[in-house]
């Protein structure tokens, strides 16, 4: 009995000898070859190939192409043309086999099975990542009524398990229409699913979603001037809740109850905090003889950016949401404007749009930690009215080149997800599950 | 023909007058004095001296220096005062040390300020990068060249030419923090076998990439006779030098 804890302290001395003994080679091994230091890798964006889905023929041509469309959208991959697939890839169901993924090029596949179930429809999505082997790193069930809210649920989660950061595909983009019809309409941010949810028939300008995306404040001139409506985001009777003499414009939700604007009933162009149910006045922020408008609403709700001439042109200052004082942020050109503050309090920077020295409007990035502003399009026609995802990932703005597009900071990749005549963008939260 | 001329010429002395006589001097000195007269210049005006006036075209000169051209003189600065002594100083103690002037102080020269910024330049100075060749590389960091180990340098080229990063999953401020070690054998053929991830970056499809770049790589030239086995691969995302 003596001798059985000795053993077992010898034997543990022994596995532990030969642990370190084993590092120690290993260690030798890698020091004793020559080194080779390689830097400054090729960049391109991760290959994903997304082949056919499998399932129920009347679903799985909407299924893979919503799929695709998110994928190539977030702008953080490049999606490889199925066109070039091989009939034995297209024939391989949700099975993976590596080596002819990696022979086509692919880093990634994404597979999709949508089929009816009773009470709805069910997608199945699996992730897999070339030299992780044979078994998904991400397999993941939807069950609901509708088949695209279901497939942008995948979309994030393949996001997710990329970046650490869920997706926002399902949510909403409310702009005003322009030319023949100038009503407000929304659109899914994969540029499906458009809805317009007024029917003022008159000049309709300057939406902004709730922050729970189930209202819309704008602007409308159907009597004559500019007044405030809200209206609700499925659609519906608008609601007017400012008609004071003058200007009634530039809303943006402080909370779900709370809309600052711009007002010049007291004769100069002011800001004031108004209650969204009926319109009244809670407070006035600013008190300048300039003209003050086009407020945004920081994240946690403590600062407003908003723009003024007060020094002789327009530019973008930042103030307390209480009101008072205001200090100015860009010093560069002589006419900055519908500033929009990112969601995420991680990222403080905002977007606005600048006018550069040809006349030519464009979308720039105001940070607001070091003052540094950085272009984001440039010779693309005329660009402004930017709006930020939730996730801060990607930018909606106007331009002249028609419509609506979206770019991806990051990658600088952009898509027009609304052709036609669209202005003033106003990107929704994200969908429920993301939240 | 001789009587009529000498009845014609009377001798002297012989019926002449003294009237005569002094007639004929008086006119023939009458004579005399008017052809002289007649012949004498009118004496010449009195001649004023005068001195001559020369005339030429100033040439181009050097400006003058500066030193001599004339100056608004300042008035002298007022003395400051006289220091009024301390009792309670020692009077045999050592002068307090003057502080070094400085170059943004505002009562040194302009002689003075100048030699302070070229002394602090100097000091600033950094050792003069040492020339290299004119047929060097913009990016070279030695003065003349070696050789270096010529298969590895092959082995690099290959590799580095095969390896991408995916842009959007790993971000430029993340590469600039990322190292993955590997480790490789190279057959005698030069095909590229066993590689395997000694030391992880944390970022999986970092080490993703430095996989596939050493597998798409395959094969590298043979390599020479003393080589050893094998290479340790270092992928580091940014060269923190540049």
């Amino acid at each position: 009995m003596k001798t059985l804890p000795l053993a077992t302290g010898i034997l543990l001395a022994t596995v532990a000898f030969s642990g370190s003994a084993r590092a120690a080679e290993q260690s030798a091994e890698v020091e004793d070859l020559p080194q080779i230091t390689i830097t400054d890798p090729n960049r391109d964006l991760f290959r994903l190939g997304m082949p056919n889905a499998v399932g129920d023929g009347d679903l799985t041509g909407t299924a893979v192409e919503v799929e695709r469309r998110d994928l190539d959208l977030i702008g953080l991959f490049r999606v490889l043309d199925p066109a070039s697939f091989p009939d034995s890839l297209v024939k391989e169901g949700m099975g993976f086999s590596a080596d002819l993924w990696s022979q086509m090029g692919a880093q990634g596949v994404a597979k999709l099975r949508a089929a009816h179930e009773s009470g709805g429809i069910a997608v199945e999505g699996r992730l897999y990542q070339v030299g992780r082997g044979d078994t998904p790193v991400l397999t993941k069930t939807y069950h609901g009524s509708e088949l695209r809210p279901l497939v942008h649920m995948w979309a994030n989660d393949v996001i997710l398990q990329f970046t650490g950061m869920r997706g926002v595909f399902g949510s909403r983009i409310a702009f005003a229409m322009s030319g023949k019809t100038a009503e407000i309409a929304t659109i899914g941010m994969d540029g499906q699913e458009m809805k317009v949810v007024t029917q003022m028939k008159s000049q309709c300008l300057l939406p902004a979603l709730s922050p729970s995306g189930g209202q819309i404040a704008f602007n409308s001139y159907l009597r004559g001037g500019a007044d405030l409506w809200v209206v609700s985001a499925s659609g519906g009777r608008a609601r007017h809740i400012s008609d004071r003499p003058g200007l009634n414009t530039g809303p943006a939700w402080l909370n779900g109850n709370t809309i600052i604007a711009t007002l010049s009933f007291e004769g100069n162009a002011e800001l004031y905090k108004l209650s969204a149910a009926d319109g009244k006045i809670i407070a006035r922020l600013t008190n300048s003889p300039s003209i003050e408008t086009s407020a945004a609403v920081s994240p946690g709700g403590d600062q407003i950016a908003f723009v003024s001439d007060r020094q002789g042109t327009p530019q973008i200052y930042v103030m307390p949401s209480s009101g008072g004082g205001g200090r100015r942020l860009t010093y560069q050109g002589s006419y900055n404007q519908t500033p929009h503050f990112c969601p995420r309090k991680e990222t403080p920077q905002i977007a606005f749009t600048g006018r550069d020295e040809r006349n030519v409007f464009d979308i720039f990035l105001y940070d607001m930690r070091t003052g540094k502003i950085d272009r984001v399009t440039q010779g693309q026609g005329s660009n402004s009215d930017p709006a930020w995802s939730p996730d801060c990932r990607l930018l909606v703005y106007s331009s002249s080149r028609g419509g609506l597009f979206v770019m991806n900071l990051q990658t600088h990749k952009e898509f027009q997800i609304y052709k036609g005549g669209a202005k003033n963008p106003s990107w929704g939260p994200p969908p429920a599950e993301s939240r | 023909m001789n009587v009529a001329i000498q009845n014609r010429i009377r001798p002297l002395g012989r019926g002449s007058s003294f009237g005569g006589i002094a007639a004929t001097v008086l006119i023939h000195v009458s004579l005399i004095a008017l052809i002289y007269f007649a012949h004498v210049k009118s004496p010449p005006p009195m001649e004023v001296p005068r001195d001559m006036i020369v005339t030429q075209l100033v040439a181009l000169g050097k400006p003058r220096d500066k030193f001599w051209l004339p100056r608004i003189v300042q008035p002298p600065k007022p003395k400051a005062p006289a220091p009024t002594l301390n009792l309670t100083d020692d009077p045999n103690a050592a002068p307090a040390v003057k502080a070094a002037p400085k170059v943004d102080d505002a009562d040194i020269s302009k002689d003075m300020r100048r030699a302070l910024k070229r002394a602090q330049t100097l000091a600033q100075a950094t050792e003069e990068p040492a020339e290299g060749s004119l047929t060097g590389s913009a990016e070279g960091t030695t003065t003349h060249g070696t050789t270096g180990d010529e298969y590895a340098t092959a082995v690099f080229n290959a590799i580095r030419r095969n390896w991408v990063t995916p842009t959007g999953l790993v971000t430029d401020a993340e590469l600039a923090t990322l190292v993955t070690v590997m480790r490789i054998s190279i057959s005698p053929e030069g095909t590229l076998l066993s590689p395997m991830v000694k030391q992880s970056s944390g970022n999986d499809y970092y080490d993703d990439s430095c996989i596939s770049a050493v597998k798409a790589t395959g094969r590298v030239p043979p390599p020479p006779p003393n080589f050893k086995r094998g290479f340790t691969l270092r992928f580091a995302g940014k060269d923190l030098a540049r």
